[in-house]
Order: C-alpha cells, then structure tokens, then sequence
C-alpha cells in the first residue's frame, strides 16, 4: 500500500509544523536576543493638552484662552542594539555563572550517582520473593509524581531547623551553604531514586532465569553475579537511565525555588535559576538568551549520547 | 525458584543479610513517605500543633505529633477565601488540553512516521527527541515575548499551547512505537477491501488505545506538575495549582497549613493517577528505551 504524498503530507504535517513553529522560530528568535542588548526604558512625559467639553470643543478659561491640563504620558520603548559576541563573552567572566556552574555541577554529582546506585540496590532487593511486592513497589514509585513545588515545602518543614523533625540531628540544613545545596540533592534524590529502581527492577526482571541458575551451577558467588552477570547484562539500562538523569537534573530548577530560594547567599542557585532570574527579573534579555544557549549546549550534548544509545539498541 | 530455595539455607550470616535487608527497606519506604505524610498531616492541623515535636529519645512522646484535633479549615481556606477552585480548573484545563491536543496531532503524525520511510526521517526523530529533553529556559525568553504580541500570555490557551510545545514531541516518540508493534497486515487487508488509509488508520487505533490512554495520563502529569511555563505564561489569568501554591508563601505571616492543603491538593490526584498506568510507565518515562 503505497502512500499518496497528499494524505501522507496531510497525517504528518500539523505535528511537525507545530514543533517547527515553537522551536525553530523560538530558537532563532534567542539567538537573535542573544547577539543584541535590549533595553526597556520608561520615558515619562508631560503633555499639554487642551481640555474639551463634551461637544469635542476647546473648554476656554476666564481670559478666552483654551484651557490645558498635564497629562503623563508613560511609553515603553525597548531599544535593540547590536553587540556581537559580548553576551557571550560576559558568560566566560561572570563569577555569578562561575558560581552557577560550581552549584549545578556539585548538585549533579551528588545526586545522579547516588539515584543510581540505591536504585539499584534497591531494585536488586526487590526483584525476588518478597511479601506484598507489588504494594511496596506502588508506594516505592509514588515520589515520581508528586508536584516538585508542593514537596519543596512539604521538605522545608521537614528541614526546618527550629523543631522540625530532623531538627534533632543539629545539621544546618537549610542556613549552611553546603548542607542547603546537599539538602536540595536530597529532594532530587528523594523524588527520582524510585525512578532509577523501577527501571532497574523492570530490565532485571528480564533477565531470564536460566542464565542466573547456570552462573550459580557453575560455582558463581552473589558479588561474581552482581558484577560479572547482572552489570554487564545491564549496562545498556544503566546507561540510557544515566543520561536521562543528567539531561533532567542541570535543569534543576523547581527544587531550590521552592526550597531554599537559590540562597543561602547564591549557594543553591542553579544556573537554570539564574538564566531565569536574569531574564525574567532583571530583564537583561539578551544576556538570559545567552545563558539558556549554554545550557542548551550542555544538554545538546547528552541527548546526542542519548539518541545514539537508542538508537545502537533498537537500529 | 524452588531450586534457588535449596541453594539458600539459613547460615546465621544469612539470617542477619536478610534482618539487615528488611530494616534498610523498612526505613526506605519512611523515608519515601515521610514527606507525603507530613504534609497530609500538617494540612489537618492547626498552626500550633504543626511545629510541635517530641524531644530526642522521647519515643513515648511520638504520640504528641498525632495528638491534634483534625481541622479541614486550610482546605475550606482555599477553596472558599482564595479561589483554588479556579486553579484547579486551570490546572485540569492547561494539562489535560495540552495532553488531548498532543496526542490527537502526535498520533496521526507518529503513524505515519511508523509506515513510511523517508530521507531525513532519522534528523526528524532526532529533533524531536532533543525538543522534547530541551531546558525550558532556553526556550523562555523568546517564547514569552511571542506570546505576549499574540496576547496569549495569561490565558488557558497560552498554557495549553505551551505545554503541547513541550508534549507533543514526547507524543510522537513514543506513539510511534506503539504503532510500530501494530502488524501491518491488518490495515493491508482493509485497504485491500478499499479503504482509505484515514478508514485504516482508524481501525488499527484500538488496537493501541490502552497505550494511547496511559500516555494521555502521562502528558497530564508532565503538564500539571509544571512550574516554569506555568509561572511565565499563566501569571495573571491562567494561575495553575503549583504557581498559586508558590504564591502563598508570603515574606510574612508564612500559613503553613494552607500550603501544605495545596500541596496536597496539587501532588493527590497525580499520585493517584500516576498508579493507575504504572505499567506503563517505564516506557513513558525512559521515552521508550527500556520496555517493561
């Protein structure tokens, strides 16, 4: 059955030019931003201006003359100016990017291998008999929907340091700046843990049985199985997990908004925070747009990785 | 399993593996839940009792943190003085249009990328799938000043059309594998029979409506659980759950309990539905590299 370009035009065409239009054009569009510098002024201004009666006429004043009233006058005018690479530039000098970076690159090797890792163990302990596994798991996967505003807050209570319930450890959670951005890894960990575990438990649970019995038969011992069998067998999970992980965690964002504010200080400001607090608070659009294109870069880059492993998977 | 029965006899190293194993999960699954719970029970409190907390060591004193009168004030608070009715329905409005609207447009798209082969199919897949992985902040500037000129800011549209940008790439992927494990033969023999590829199309969809389904759910809770677009596009007009929540927390006079109500109100449903399709949702959320 041979498609008619018509109908095939016609099955294809409104997705693909939906995402055409709000990505290209957005895109280029940054781009654009981030090649000039945009200013928005306020000019106010004082007019006079005639005072007209209902008729539309000129109201005149006790010496014939027509009366005026001041009227301000506000205009926005936003001013495009061309500075080349100079958004960019700022981005290599800026210690609040420096400090961005630090921040996003600390919390994601905090938190991606230690998601990894309890997720699988975790998953390991799971995938055999255990009574009401299949409630456990329901509640194990539960922080993978929960809104990541709400449990912010929900965590700041449980942070809170003046009789919260860890209130009793001593730590600073929340008003030292290392253990701020620990506790805010702590919230991702939380939340995606039990997504690394029901992606472990899922291809574990595809290992076929035989093969465990056969390395058993053999004399292998529970480490021999976990690293020479299960490890490799799981690599290519282990790895797509991997970088979904990283692609989702340098967006961190929500977490530290709700949590902590990007502070103490700036200790907790991700530089998705800070592209957003530039662009959207501070308005210097074009520097923003620069910012989101070196994060688009970063993130470019795992999805490359990405779709190379999925594709090596499934040709 | 039998047999792996016999291998494992109970050597006391074992016994205390397993004790040690059951403790680590035990503390795990609290650990998991703790948050949930403290903030269902801190909505159900007054502001008075929330913050009270036994002292260290004090394990009789535990029943001090249940020892409070349920109040259903916080949620009474927000439904009647601050309009979260509204927000609940901008909520369900912005996810769930964005969710039918990505999967109508993502289906026929994806059915047809699953029954032809084309130059350049490989780019295309690849667009989608960054588009989909992409930071929304390198898409926020230009994508408010665009909606701003259309007016779209502070609408349910605008929301709507916001988070289809970021769904429907996510729509077509992964439809496009289900469609993909639909035999071709079935649609053939209708065509055979003379009907159009629309005719044939539609007699393959119900062989994929349960996938269709579960993803629909899954576009919802992307969309919902959303902060950003909802804070830069839905100010003003269109205020979903997450951003009114954010807007409770005021420099003073922080109500505790009424954030912990929205919270509950915002993360409930989701957790609910997310149970429902959780067989789905390795698939969904790896974007189909690892299938249960």
């Amino acid at each position: 059955m041979r498609w008619t370009s018509r109908v095939r035009f016609l099955f294809l065409a409104p997705a693909v030019v939906w995402v055409l239009l709000f990505t290209i054009f957005p895109l280029g569009y940054s781009l654009f931003i981030a090649f000039n510098k945009i200013d928005q002024t306020t000019q106010v201004e004082r007019v006079k201006e005639p005072v007209l009666d209902e008729a539309g006429q000129p109201v005149l004043d006790s010496k014939g003359r027509p009366r005026t009233k001041n009227v301000v006058v506000r205009n926005t005018v936003t001013t495009t100016e061309f500075v080349g690479l100079t958004n960019f530039k700022r981005l290599f000098t800026d210690p609040q990017v420096h400090e961005a970076i630090k921040v996003t690159l600390v919390f994601v090797l905090i938190a991606v291998p230690i998601e990894l890792c309890l997720g699988f163990l975790i998953a390991l302990l799971f995938n055999r008999p255990l009574m009401g596994r299949s409630t456990l798991r329901a509640i194990m996967i539960l922080p993978i929907f929960a809104t990541p505003i709400a449990m912010g807050y929900s965590f700041f209570t449980i942070f809170y340091e003046e009789g919260g319930p860890l209130a009793f450890t001593g730590i600073p959670w929340l008003s030292n700046p290392n253990w701020a951005l620990f506790s805010v890894a702590l919230v991702d960990i939380w939340q995606w843990t039990p997504f690394c575990f029901l992606v472990f438990l899922a291809a574990l649970q595809g290992v076929p049985d035989e093969l465990l019995e056969a390395a058993r038969i053999d004399g292998a011992s529970g480490p021999d199985i976990l690293f020479k069998v299960l490890l490799p067998l799981l690599q290519p999970t282990i790895i797509i997990v991997l970088l979904l992980r990283i692609a989702e965690a340098v967006k961190l964002f929500d977490i530290p908004f709700a949590l902590t504010g990007g502070g103490p200080g700036t200790a907790t400001q991700s530089f998705s925070f800070l592209a957003f607090r530039t662009g959207l608070r501070f308005f210097d659009l074009g520097y923003a747009s620069a910012m989101a294109y070196g994060l688009l870069a970063v993130v470019m880059v795992v999805v490359l990785l990405f779709f190379r492993r999925l594709r090596q998977s499934y040709g | 399993m039998a047999s792996k029965d016999v291998v494992e006899y109970a050597s006391p190293a074992r016994r205390i593996a397993n004790v040690a194993v059951v403790v680590f999960l035990a503390v795990y699954l609290l650990w998991t839940i703790l948050p949930i719970f403290v903030m269902f029970v801190s909505s159900l409190k007054d502001l008075l009792e929330a913050f009270r907390i036994p002292a260290v060591g004090d394990w009789s004193g535990i029943a001090l943190f249940f020892d409070f009168e349920p109040t259903f004030k916080h949620y009474t608070n927000l439904f009647v003085n601050l309009n979260f009715g509204v927000y609940f329905f901008n909520s369900v409005a912005a996810a769930l249009g964005s969710a039918v609207v990505s999967v109508t447009l993502g289906a026929t798209c994806a059915y047809a990328l699953s029954r032809t082969e084309f130059r350049g199919k490989k780019d295309l897949f690849f667009w989608i799938i960054s588009t989909r992985m992409a930071p929304v902040v390198a898409v926020m500037v230009p994508l408010y000043a665009i909606f701003r000129s259309l007016e779209l800011v502070g609408s349910l549209w605008g929301l709507i059309l916001a988070y289809t940008t970021f769904n429907l790439p996510f729509a077509i992927w992964i439809l496009k594998g289900f469609f993909d494990n639909v035999p071709f033969a079935i649609e053939e023999a209708q065509m055979v029979d003379g009907a159009t590829r629309m005719q044939a199309f539609r007699s393959i969809l119900p062989l994929v409506a349960p996938g269709i389904g579960a993803f629909l759910v899954l576009c919802v809770l992307f969309a919902w659980n959303d902060f950003l677009f909802a804070s830069i596009i839905g100010s003003g007009g269109a205020k979903t759950l997450p951003v009114a929540t954010k807007e409770l927390v005021q420099p003073q006079n922080i109500q505790w309990g009424s954030i912990m109500a929205a919270g509950v109100v915002t993360t409930l449903p989701m957790m609910f539905l997310g149970l429902l399709i959780r067989r789905y949702l390795v698939t969904g959320l790896t974007m189909g590299a690892v299938r249960e």
